[in-house]
């Protein structure tokens, strides 16, 4: 047993040896002999990548006549620079945050935050194209462990003035978000 | 020509012969490994594993027709490791060989694959191929998709040594 591990350990440092004589970069045949060394370079790129997942439709129920709306969803963001930074848009007129009801006239304003901490219930308000920079993708899975460890929250908040200001209908909208590395 | 001449000139080409013929001739295990290439395994789409191959030469010189090597792998990782690295990131990957008969893979660094198949030997055998048939043996080296989500954005590039003894 100790002559296998000292045998091996001389292969090692041989190994070794050959390695550090090598050019940098360069793929090297062995020599003839009793034994023979040869050594390759191996490489690959792995580029700025993100992507956000796990989002959920949110439902913001029905108006009980006092007070602000708000609805939330933690979502997954997940890059390989750890970074990114997002950016909302509405479907409202040029991406405007707004839902619309049974008449193209009827629309509501809402407002966005985000939080890059999941289970948030405030953050940085956004605004419609407008990036929100230096957001952090605390997580190393695309994922986010399949959704067990979600990352950032979504907040929309309706405005108590602008829904007493709204005509009795379903209301509804879609917001798109883009996620960035950096 | 003198006879001594004669003798002199004799006796250099018996060097010269001996010393090109000496591999072939004398020993019963002398091995080379040989046409090399490196590897790129190019970009991470995002998904999935990435992995790529090397076809090269193992000849064993002398002896028996056909002989059989032990190959030990070593990567330019902490200990020998199996790792790219980018500064102080390191993508852990997977080695495998192919002797003509299906991959192995390594288990760790330093492991051993015996019974490894070399080439015809044969003094007409020069370049891997027996007749028409490529002999030629086969690394494949794999990173794997769960690894590659879990590192930065950057270029990881590594050292594959493949040291080959004659069994």
């Amino acid at each position: 047993m100790s002559h296998r591990v000292s045998a091996s350990a001389f292969a090692l440092g041989a190994a070794f040896a050959v390695a550090s004589v090598l050019p940098a970069g360069a793929a090297s045949d062995g020599t003839i002999g009793g034994t023979s060394s040869g050594s390759l370079l191996v490489s690959l790129t792995v580029p700025q990548l993100v992507r956000i997942s796990s989002l959920d439709d949110i439902d913001l129920g029905t108006f009980s006549g006092a007070g602000d709306v708000t609805g939330r969803d933690d979502v997954c963001v997940w890059s390989t620079t750890r970074g990114y930074r997002v950016t909302a848009s509405g479907s409202g007129t040029a991406g405007a945050f707004q839902l619309t009801g049974a008449s193209p006239t009827d629309v509501i304003p809402y407002q966005v935050q985000w939080a890059d901490a999941a289970g948030e219930t405030s953050g940085a308000a956004l605004s419609t194209g407008a990036a929100l920079n230096a957001q952090s993708a605390a997580t190393s899975s695309p994922t986010c462990g399949g959704g067990s460890a979600l990352n950032a929250s979504v907040i929309v908040v309706i405005a108590e003035t602008d829904m007493t200001a709204a005509t009795a209908s379903a209301y509804s909208g879609t917001l798109s978000l883009l996620v960035e590395p950096q | 020509m003198t006879l001594a001449r004669f003798g002199h000139l004799l006796a250099v080409l018996a060097i010269v012969m001996a010393s090109t013929a000496a591999p072939e001739a004398r020993s019963a295990s002398w091995i080379r490994i040989s046409d090399l290439d490196n590897l790129h395994l190019g970009r991470w789409s995002g998904r999935g594993d990435l992995q790529a191959e090397d076809d090269h030469c193992v000849r064993i010189v002398g002896g028996p027709w056909r002989r059989t090597f032990r190959l030990e792998a070593y990567g330019s990782g902490p200990g020998g490791a199996f790792a790219l690295r980018n500064g102080r990131d390191h993508l852990p990957f997977e080695v495998a060989y192919d002797d003509g008969r299906g991959y192995r893979t390594f288990r760790s660094p330093g492991d051993a694959l015996a019974g490894l198949e070399g080439s015809h030997n044969h003094w007409l055998y020069r370049r891997c191929r027996w007749g028409h048939v490529d002999e030629r043996k086969r690394v494949r080296i794999r990173v794997q998709e769960a690894d590659l989500a879990t590192a930065p954005a950057g270029r990881f590039h590594g050292h594959l040594l493949l040291m080959v003894v004659p069994e």
